[in-house]
């Protein structure tokens, strides 16, 4: 499979980790919120067209750079390994949260 | 029946009553080979590598530019009988510029069935969108535009945003292609092939080139450039070769400059203009735009569409945190409402 990751599995993980979806023009955008309901400034969106369908690897490394994780924690949250609370920890210890 | 296009242009220079000279000509090749495509659907013709209007189409119905007006840049196009041909019938020319206001309109309202039908085979579809694209303001140029439809007839007249346009032919023709960076590192003028070199394989891909890019390609020798096409990917998704290839440009990373926003009605505008550098990601297939105050933190295939994004996502940034309550906000969200707040301001016109 690589690095790469099919755009429906990452917004399923997106929700379960708590990120709030926001639909809008040509994106689906997630912002993430804190433990106790209020909005972060951390936020990342995803394409609607038809050829974002699979993320390629260079896009997740980017989504990766925007939720504050490297690569391999980003494929973690998106895979399930890593929960939201240890999520929301190395947002905090980056101070975003 | 009119036989009539006006382009209404406002923002940027447009707004002083001038046009630049990149601006005008592509809105004038632009329409004329929509123009050349929309006879060529109506004649069944179908192409399959390139597209190359015949004379006999050539010669049936021109279009010319009326006087320009001032009001913004106001640019009404005329569509005649050629003289050197006589028209397939005699009202051709108002039926042909009515097929393009109707396609125009279907491309702003999104309206995707009336788009495929219009050109049903799909090489002719993108060139017809590509017509479109190349026609409208380039998104970083400042300068949008509207069509006004039949502009003697005030009641039918019609104000199509071009942005959406614009982003609508985008989304048909990235439905069926994709965008490939690489090292131009040969051309073949006698074919008019290119070999570009992908960064991260290293594998050569070769396409084929119009002619009226060679002056581009040259420009650009051993430069990264960028290619449109079907892309088939190998077991490792990534690019093996590259065909129908509908684009070929250049990677332009100069800085992109905002004064205003306008998205979807809603009007930003920057309290001093803001400039932002794209830069490629490492694997130079993405253009990548950082600015920590706002929080803009994107990336996309093309400088059209990161520049399309910028809008979008400030629009979306300015909705989600510059107006909400500071009571539902952490602190990193609190400061950057902060700079939201400095930095931009909504504006009614």
């Amino acid at each position: 499979m690589g690095n790469s990751r099919a755009r429906d599995a990452i917004q399923e993980s997106f929700v379960k980790k708590g990120f709030l979806p926001k639909e809008g023009g040509d994106h689906w955008r997630y912002i993430y919120l804190s433990h106790d309901g209020k909005k972060t400034a951390v936020h990342t969106k995803i394409s609607r067209g038809s050829k974002y369908k699979y993320l390629s690897d260079s896009l997740i490394a980017q989504m990766a750079k925007q939720c504050m994780l490297t690569k391999s924690d980003f494929l973690a949250l998106v895979d399930c390994p890593l929960s939201r609370q240890e999520y929301e920890a190395k947002l905090q210890q980056q101070g975003a949260v | 029946m009119c036989s009539e296009i006006s382009f209404h242009f406002k923002g940027g220079s447009a707004d002083e009553h001038t046009l630049p000279v990149d601006c005008m000509i592509n809105l004038l090749e632009g329409m004329r080979d929509l123009m050349y495509l929309t006879l060529a659907q109506q004649d069944g013709t179908v192409f399959n590598e390139r597209f190359r209007p015949s004379k006999q189409i050539k010669n049936r119905v021109s279009v010319v530019c009326k006087p320009s007006e001032s009001g913004g840049y106001y640019q009404t196009l005329a569509f005649h009988p050629c003289g050197t041909q006589v028209p397939l019938f005699a009202d051709e020319p108002a039926e042909v510029c009515q097929r393009i206001k109707t396609f125009l309109v279907d491309l702003a309202q999104n309206a995707h069935e009336n788009v495929a039908q219009a050109f049903p085979n799909v090489k002719m579809r993108i060139k017809a969108l590509e017509s479109v694209r190349k026609a409208l303001p380039a998104p970083d140029s400042g300068i949008y535009a509207e069509v006004d439809d039949e502009p003697l007839v005030s009641s039918k007249m019609i104000h199509v945003n071009c942005s959406a346009m614009a982003d609508t032919a985008r989304n048909v023709i990235e439905d069926y292609m994709t965008v490939v960076t690489g090292r131009l590192i040969r051309i073949d003028f006698e074919q008019k092939k290119l070999v570009i070199q992908h960064p991260v394989t290293r594998k050569p891909l070769d396409c084929y080139y119009n002619e009226e890019i060679e002056a581009m390609l040259l420009e650009n020798r051993r430069e990264l450039i960028q290619v449109t096409g079907n892309v088939v990917l190998d077991d490792n998704e990534l690019p093996q070769g590259i065909s129908d290839v509908v684009c070929i440009q250049e990677v332009d990373l100069s800085p992109i400059e905002f004064g205003e926003i306008v998205q979807d009605g809603q009007r930003l505008r920057f309290k001093s203009p803001t400039v932002f550098v794209p830069v490629l990601d490492d694997s130079q297939q993405l253009f990548v735009l950082k600015d920590d105050q706002l929080g803009l933190d994107i990336c996309a295939y093309t400088r059209g569409e990161i520049t399309e994004d910028v809008k979008s996502e400030i629009a979306f940034l300015w909705n989600e945190y510059a107006l909400a309550s500071d009571a539902d906000l952490t602190e990193g969200a609190l400061a950057l409402k902060r700079n939201l707040l400095t930095l931009l301001e909504a504006s009614n016109g």
